[in-house]
């Protein structure tokens, strides 16, 4: 199939040419109508940072123009341009402003299968059609300074499901470059988005990236290998290892961000117990606008490719013979806890004699040892919560404990922390639970264990 | 020739190799090929596979051919998890113990006359050269020249720390 081959970029062009236009009817207007334009939006202070108060005296005001935005990163440049009254739009961009405006609005009555739909068509009618419409909604509410609605309410949808997700998301999100409102939007192959910093990148460099040898004489075999057999060999590396190879040189980036690789490690991945129901995948997809990379980087997810491990510590008293002296022992133990894509749960509470590298190759459900609990788990937004915790050595049981987890991640992606919330004894015949102290409790640190994978 | 069950494969460069029908029925594009010929005594010309190529392929689906049948290996398409654990044999590894040219030609020559146990394992034994490489060891290992400006290959480190976890 070689004619699937074009690269992410294949629009690049066609958007960089999309955004010339855009600037230059832009100025062209500006120059005309100023004053009412300046009338329209003086209120704002950081518009008159941005553009200019008045027409400019100077004939080669544009020139200048065109300097100021060089001098300033690619995303500030751009950033300025929703302030001001959007220049009529092409009769085809219209139309895949109304496509995307359909497509919004099945996705705020959750008919996701539609939405899809029509987000993919809108997208394929103009592969800028998001700014285009965010730019259109800005517009209407600087005119109508009443409400201040968010503008990224769209993508920040709320199922019931991942009501809390998505508000921690949200707060996650505030700090960060790639935030989802307008950011710069590539096509991936295989059907998906490219969002943030990196379709602004990809975007920049050329369409005919290849693998180029070190030395300029040499052919070198990878370089006669189909994208369709590379990405075969990618399928077959976990994430870490993918996104290495992505380091090589441009042409594996671009490779790296086909979605036929992501899509499958982020399905795989969010299904019970990691989201509420089956449904949730899609919805999830809608959400991160079908960059499914950026899903699986962002969207919360209790990691089965390693163990969580608390190293806890406390004091303890201890007699001696010399009673100027006071002895106190420091004593360490070890909680883990491994999470299986089958709602399983292994929770270990260990003392230093079975340290992390002795418990570690053995620590599977068929383990018997003190201190070792079985039990199901499911995670609601960034809550890990772990039911029906017991002892699989023994039959005469009466208690069972319950635990809950907030599941964090330093930095976003990793997914590796994990802090107590909550710890019970439950009387298995009551239901009654019984609140544990939790003094001495450190959070859990992620370890990815090569041998789980 | 004569003889039914056998059938002779002809390389780009003219080499030809006399095969069992049942090992040249591993490549489904030849077996889909066979049966549209019905019985015949023609040999089947391979127009984009090399004599030393075919050689190898050929070796390989002679010496899997009887698990032809076995169906819990990993497939092309089929479960991710698995595609990702799947170990390679002792025979297999020591298969692609060839220079790169032959082992990627090799490759696409399989993914050509579709051939999936062996794109298969192809794939696998590539991915296991990657697997725990840093960036600057994979394009050693490739001769891949470094093309991202520093300030790329700083974003773009950055980018990807998430990732990053041994």
């Amino acid at each position: 199939m070689p004619a699937a081959t074009t690269a992410v970029t294949g629009d690049s062009d066609e958007l960089a040419r999309f955004r010339q236009q855009w600037l230059e009817e832009l100025r062209a207007k500006k120059k005309v109508s100023a004053n009412e334009e300046v009338a329209g939006s003086a209120p704002s202070a950081s518009t008159s940072a941005d553009v200019p108060a008045h027409p400019h005296p100077h004939p080669h005001s544009s020139q200048q123009r065109g300097s100021h935005d060089a001098s300033s990163p690619p995303p500030a440049a751009r950033k300025p341009v929703p302030r001001v009254t959007p220049a009529p739009m092409g009769p085809a961009l219209q139309r895949a402003v109304d496509v995307y405006r359909k497509a919004i609005l099945h996705e705020q009555r959750s008919e996701l299968d539609d939405a899809l739909r029509l987000y993919r068509t809108a997208f394929r009618m103009d592969p800028n059609v998001d700014r285009a419409y965010h730019l259109m909604e800005d517009e209407q509410q600087r005119r109508a300074t009443t409400a201040p609605a968010p503008a990224h309410k769209v993508h920040h949808h709320k199922t019931a499901s991942s009501e809390s997700a998505t508000g921690h998301l949200a707060y996650e999100l505030e700090g960060l470059v790639l935030g989802p409102a307008r950011t710069p939007v590539a096509h991936a192959r295989g059907d998906g988005f490219v969002t943030g910093m990196l379709a602004g990148l990809v975007a920049s460099w050329s369409d005919g990236l290849s693998f180029e040898p070190e030395n300029e004489q040499e052919g070198i075999p990878i370089k006669t290998m189909p994208d369709e057999i590379l990405l075969l060999v990618l399928r077959r590396l976990d994430h870490t290892s993918v996104e290495r190879f992505a380091r090589v040189n441009r042409k594996a980036r671009v490779l790296t961000l086909d979605a036929s690789l992501w899509r499958p490690i982020a399905k795989t991945i969010y299904q019970p117990p990691q989201v509420s129901d089956d449904e949730a995948f899609d919805a999830l997809v809608l959400k991160y606008m079908m960059d499914y990379r950026r899903l699986y980087i962002e969207h919360p997810r209790v990691r089965y490719d390693g163990v969580y491990i608390a190293v806890c510590h406390y004091m303890r008293n201890g007699v001696g013979e010399n009673v100027w002296v006071n002895y106190s022992h420091l004593i360490t133990y070890y909680r883990y806890l491994r999470f299986y894509p089958d709602g399983q749960v292994i929770s270990l509470l260990a003392n230093e004699e079975h340290s992390p590298s002795h418990v570690i190759p053995v620590l599977k459900p068929t383990l018997r040892m003190k201190g070792l609990f079985v039990g199901n788990w499911y995670l609601d937004g960034t809550e890990v919560r772990i039911d029906d915790l017991m002892d699989p050595g023994t039959d005469a049981t009466r208690y069972s404990f319950q635990m809950v987890l907030e599941l964090r991640s330093r930095p976003l992606g990793r997914w590796n922390r994990l802090d107590f919330r909550g710890y019970d004894s439950v009387h298995i015949a009551t239901g009654e639970a019984t609140p544990l102290a939790l003094k001495n409790e450190r959070p859990f640190w992620f370890s990815k264990v090569r041998s789980y994978a | 020739m004569g003889d039914s069950n056998r059938l002779t494969l002809v390389a780009s460069d003219g080499g030809k190799f006399v095969v069992d029908k049942e090992v040249v029925q591993m490549s489904v594009l030849l077996k889909n090929m066979i049966e549209d010929l019905g019985e015949t005594d023609e040999s089947i010309p391979i127009p984009n596979v090399t004599s030393p190529v075919l050689t190898k392929v050929i070796e390989f689906c002679e010496n899997h051919r009887t698990d032809a049948a076995r169906t819990d290996g990993p497939n092309v398409d089929g479960d991710d998890a698995r595609m990702r654990t799947a170990v390679v044999s002792d025979w297999d590894r020591q298969f692609f113990d060839v220079d790169q040219d032959l082992m990627f030609e090799i490759i696409v020559a399989a993914n050509y006359l579709d051939i999936k146990s062996l794109v298969d394992v192809g794939c696998k034994v590539v991915a296991d050269m990657i697997k725990g490489k840093s960036p600057q060891e994979i394009r050693d290992l490739f001769d891949i020249v470094n093309d991202f400006s520093p300030e790329e290959e700083a974003a773009l480190r950055k980018e990807n720390e998430w990732a990053n976890d041994r």
